[in-house]
């Protein structure tokens, strides 16, 4: 046994030897692309740009991302976001709309939190990717998929007990912000998306965008005439 | 040649195992809470009927990546991928994370949570999570790619492995190499990406983070500490844009893994960020001298409580007759 564990240990040695070199440089080509593609446009030269844009497509080929940023949103103006509030609701001809999102109904816009809801961050991401879409702000306007967005969150709540036997089912939301001037503290409300999606036609029943210039409360009081009500008031 | 021998010696040399077994321990854990914490809303986030929809993908990740056919097998289907099929997948991460996490066939553990977790955040529903969830993938292949079931785990109780000293456990180093130079790749592109952002500049970011609900565990009128914040956003910005050259230098490296683990634990008691101070935390110990560590380890262990072993019970045994 000993003889045979002796005998092997060369080739194994060998072979050791051979692949070390080869895996050194695998090991280097993927930390090379890992510095490439994380490598911040403020910090690299120009001359780096295309090496740079390669290592990110490869790597994001490959499923890697180098880094993300964290907290990157443009913080300058003087109004900060104070809380982002989803209130999805369900509404039949014979019922009293009903509170689908948040739980309870109340959007938390104060104290302590100690966790936040996955469905929330969803939801949020969502309606924000929808909103973004449409006004361009990743780059290109696509309201097609800024439409299918919404439209994903309209069906996904037709499906919810409450309404998934009613035959004239619709999912209404509303998107509103609290924003919070850094200069005197003043907070202000405002609505940014409303929509509703009607699930027995499977098509949307009313969408509404807040106009870039708009100031938020105008826009509120638009739409609470066009609503009739203010359901998340 | 010489470079070439360096290069090898430094991907290959041993080197401390002992934080590649911590991160192993906080991935697996991390992943198994994250995920568990979400179980009223699996189908909702996940399910055929749910936010998902069998166009998020496509409408998301339009280009071909590797994961295609994989998202062509799980969505193909669209609508008629049955619930069961989720709650199978949801049931089998938390168990495998659990397993990776207390060290239970820690490789194979370690390659199925990493498989489902990427089935769950790339192939199902990438908005359901904040950035963590992309970034512990690499940081969780480098983890399994070491032997870092060989300690702490119940495969080492199993295969009755001396526990000896921790800060003297060692393997080949390139996992430790690899997840060393993500953490820094990562806080490049985290702090030099918003470098330029007037925000930052102003000293106003960790005011804007500590005000929103959506990333603010503690909502109150936080004006009177502006300056106060205004420092914070400062010292963030130092700390994390030199954190890429610093961890780096001997004399720099534990300062700076210290106050980068002290900025994720501020972080962790004002903010949410999901899961992700965890993971970078989970990152940093691969800068930490093994001592330190092994240091931490025996203050952990001396507090646990400790089953009683066969020969207390029989001393008790003996006490009460």
């Amino acid at each position: 046994m000993a003889e045979r564990r002796g005998a092997k240990e060369p080739a194994t040695a060998a072979r050791g030897g051979r692949e070390r070199p080869i895996a050194s440089a695998l090991l280097v080509a993927y930390v090379a692309l890992l510095v490439l593609g994380g490598w911040p446009a403020a910090a690299r030269p120009t001359l780096f740009d295309r090496p740079h844009y390669w290592a990110q497509l490869v790597l994001w080929v490959a499923g890697i991302r180098p880094g993300i940023e964290v907290f990157s949103e443009p913080s300058a103006s003087e109004y900060k976001f104070r809380a982002h509030c989803i209130h999805i609701e369900g509404r039949t001809s014979g019922t009293s709309p009903i509170t689908l999102h948040p739980p309870g109904g109340r959007c938390h816009t104060d104290g302590f939190r100690a966790r936040v809801p996955p469905m929330d961050v969803a939801l949020y991401r969502v309606v924000r990717r929808s909103w973004e879409l449409r006004r361009g702000a990743l780059g290109v306007r696509d309201p097609a998929t800024s439409d299918r967005d919404l439209e994903r969150i309209g069906r996904a709540f037709c499906e919810r007990p409450e309404l998934v036997s009613e035959p004239d089912a619709r999912v209404m939301l509303v998107w509103y912000a609290y924003v919070e001037s850094y200069v005197t503290g003043a907070q202000l409300r405002g609505g940014f998306v409303y929509y509703g999606w009607s699930c027995a036609a499977g098509s949307v029943i009313a969408k509404h965008w807040r106009p870039d210039a708009e100031p938020l409360e105008r826009f509120d009081e638009a739409i609470i005439r066009f609503w009739g009500s203010a359901p998340w008031a | 040649v010489g470079v070439i021998e360096r290069v090898e010696r430094w991907f290959f040399d041993p080197q401390p195992l002992l934080p590649l077994v911590l991160a192993r321990i906080i991935f697996g854990l991390t992943l198994f809470l994250a995920y568990l914490m979400r179980w009223p809303d699996v189908q909702m986030l996940y399910g055929p009927r749910g936010l998902p929809g069998p166009a998020l993908i496509q409408d998301l990740d339009p280009l071909p990546t590797p994961f295609q056919p994989i998202i062509a097998l799980v969505n193909g289907s669209g609508a008629h991928l049955p619930p069961s099929a989720i709650w199978i997948a949801y049931a089998a991460l938390l168990v495998a994370a659990l397993c990776f996490a207390l060290g239970w066939r820690t490789r194979a553990a370690g390659v199925a949570t990493l498989l489902l977790h990427l089935v769950f955040v790339r192939v199902r529903n990438p908005l359901a999570d904040w950035g963590w969830a992309e970034m512990i993938q690499p940081f969780l292949a480098y983890v399994i790619a070491a032997p870092s079931g060989r300690h702490l785990s119940i495969d080492a109780r199993l295969a009755g492995r001396p526990r000896g000293d921790p800060a003297a456990w060692t393997a080949p180093a390139w996992p430790l190499r690899l997840l060393q130079i993500h953490v820094c790749v990562m806080y490049g592109v985290s702090s030099w990406g918003r470098i330029d952002d007037p925000g930052w500049l102003q000293g106003q970011a960790v005011f804007v983070a500590v005000v929103n609900v959506l990333f603010s565990k503690w909502v109150t009128n936080w004006h009177p500490a502006q300056p106060a914040l205004a420092a914070m956003t400062y010292a963030t910005i130092v700390i994390e844009c030199t954190a890429p050259l610093a961890l780096w230098v001997p004399r720099l490296r534990t300062w700076w893994a210290y106050a980068l683990i002290t900025l994720h634990l501020g972080l962790e008691a004002l903010t949410h960020v999901g899961w992700w101070n965890f993971v970078m935390i989970g990152g940093l110990l691969s800068f930490l001298p093994p001592p330190h560590l092994a240091h931490l380890l025996a203050r952990a262990d001396a507090g646990r409580p400790r089953l009683p072993s066969p020969a207390d019970r029989g001393a008790r045994r003996d006490r009460r007759a």
